[in-house]
């Protein structure tokens, strides 16, 4: 895994406040029972870290972790 | 020590928003603050910043009637800007009298929680027969578990303590009787959770009408309840206040006597003041974030960054942070 998955996922499980959980990249939020405020909190710490932002329409496509680990890596290749 | 001010929150914002932030540089030479508003704000009511100010353009504001989702798209806010300078460690604490949704939004966001801790709270301060008692949640949280409630009542329980010395505050839970299996569901179960652990001083439940006598110092809720029985309580104090006038000045000997009681009377207003108080702290985040009244004026502002300075003093949000780690590693050995 590279460097922004381990940096999102660590996102993730702080906002979970759950070090040891193993997020699956394929889980739903919902399944991960992150709510919507979570999410809020996940988007806006990754924002911030990665000097991005992410369109309502960008976030309604995010479903699961590894679609936010692949939008965040196509905003930063594209530069 | 800097604090951030949001001046444009509020409704008699910038104008008391600014004076209160000058009386408070006055009040302690050592304070710096930073001013977060709009660029015609500054130009009308403050147009040359004095020593220990800076100032910061935001371009617009969180109305009152916005939900809270719209803070994602209005990262130039000045309720945005303000927090974002604590998160940033440009601030040691935001103060703002704006919408209170918008700010806990923004706190959790860009602040972060405690950890342990789902859901922050709003504390408010409950005028009682025996003085100002902690009611939480105000109005941040409508649905919440029993897991919720009992972080609010670890948290007014350490913020209780904090501010007054006293070593077990005593805690309560609203419900809509005194006995344990009254209340809703989520009622019945926290009161169980409370009366299960000793790290709270928890003394049962209590009736609505019970809330006025103060026989308690932190009262737990859930946020649409807490956010009722404020409303409530404003409306039917006007209301009596109202009654009381125009009865005993309803005719000209009663009006010899109003005069006499007018002192009295004017004593139990005081008593509910909101600016003496100045702001209450969001309980649950992860910095320092005071939540004034949206009628403020500048005393109450003043009030406001002074208790923000004294939280900081305080290490405030680090006290919060082990009062919940030690609850949390208590229950966890119980489970054990």
């Amino acid at each position: 895994m590279n460097d922004i998955a381990n940096e999102i996922i660590g996102i993730f499980k702080e906002t979970i406040q759950d070090d040891d959980i193993v997020i699956d990249l394929d889980a739903t939020f919902k399944e991960l029972e992150i709510d919507s405020l979570d999410l809020l909190e996940v988007v806006t710490a990754i924002e911030r870290r990665y000097k991005i932002s992410i369109s309502d329409d960008a976030l309604g496509e995010i479903k699961t972790a590894g679609d936010a680990i692949a939008y965040v890596e196509k905003l930063v290749n594209q530069g | 020590m800097k604090i951030a001010i949001d001046i444009m929150g509020g409704d008699h914002a910038p104008e008391e928003m600014i004076k209160g932030a000058l009386l408070a540089l006055k009040d302690d030479p050592s304070l710096e603050l930073l001013l977060v508003g709009g660029e015609k704000a500054f130009a009308d009511f403050l147009p040359e910043l004095p020593p220990r100010a800076e100032k910061r353009i935001s371009a617009t504001v969180m109305s009152m009637d916005e939900s809270v989702e719209n803070l994602r798209n209005k990262k130039d806010s000045s309720i945005y800007l303000a927090t974002e300078a604590v998160a940033d460690h440009e601030a040691d604490a935001v103060v703002s009298c704006g919408s209170t949704a918008a700010q806990m939004a923004a706190a959790v966001l860009l602040l972060g929680r405690i950890k342990g801790v789902k859901r922050p709270a709003l504390v408010v301060p409950y005028p009682t027969l025996k003085g100002n008692k902690l009611m939480l949640d105000g109005g941040a949280n409508a649905d919440v578990t029993s897991a919720n409630l009992m972080d609010f009542a670890v948290l007014g329980n350490a913020y209780y303590r904090m501010i007054s010395g006293v070593d077990r505050p005593e805690v309560v839970l609203l419900s809509n009787g005194t006995e344990a299996h009254k209340g809703n569901a989520v009622v019945r179960e926290t009161h169980q959770l409370l009366s299960e652990t000793d790290f709270l001083n928890f003394k049962g439940n209590i009736e609505g009408r019970d809330i006025i006598a103060g026989d308690y110092d932190v009262l737990v809720t859930d946020g649409f309840t807490g956010n009722v029985v404020v409303k409530v309580t404003e409306g039917v104090a006007m209301g009596l206040f109202r009654l009381i006038k125009e009865e005993i000045t309803a005719t000209a000997s009663r009006k010899v006597g109003a005069a006499l009681v007018k002192p009295g009377l004017k004593n139990i207003a005081k008593k509910f003041d909101y600016s003496t108080v100045g702001g209450m702290p969001l309980l649950g985040v992860g910095g320092i974030s005071i939540v004034c009244h949206g009628s403020s004026n500048a005393e109450a502002v003043r009030n406001a960054v002074k208790g923000a300075v004294s939280f900081v003093e305080q290490d405030f949000i680090d006290v919060l942070a082990n009062d919940v780690a030690r609850y949390r590693e208590q229950k966890k050995q119980s489970e054990v």
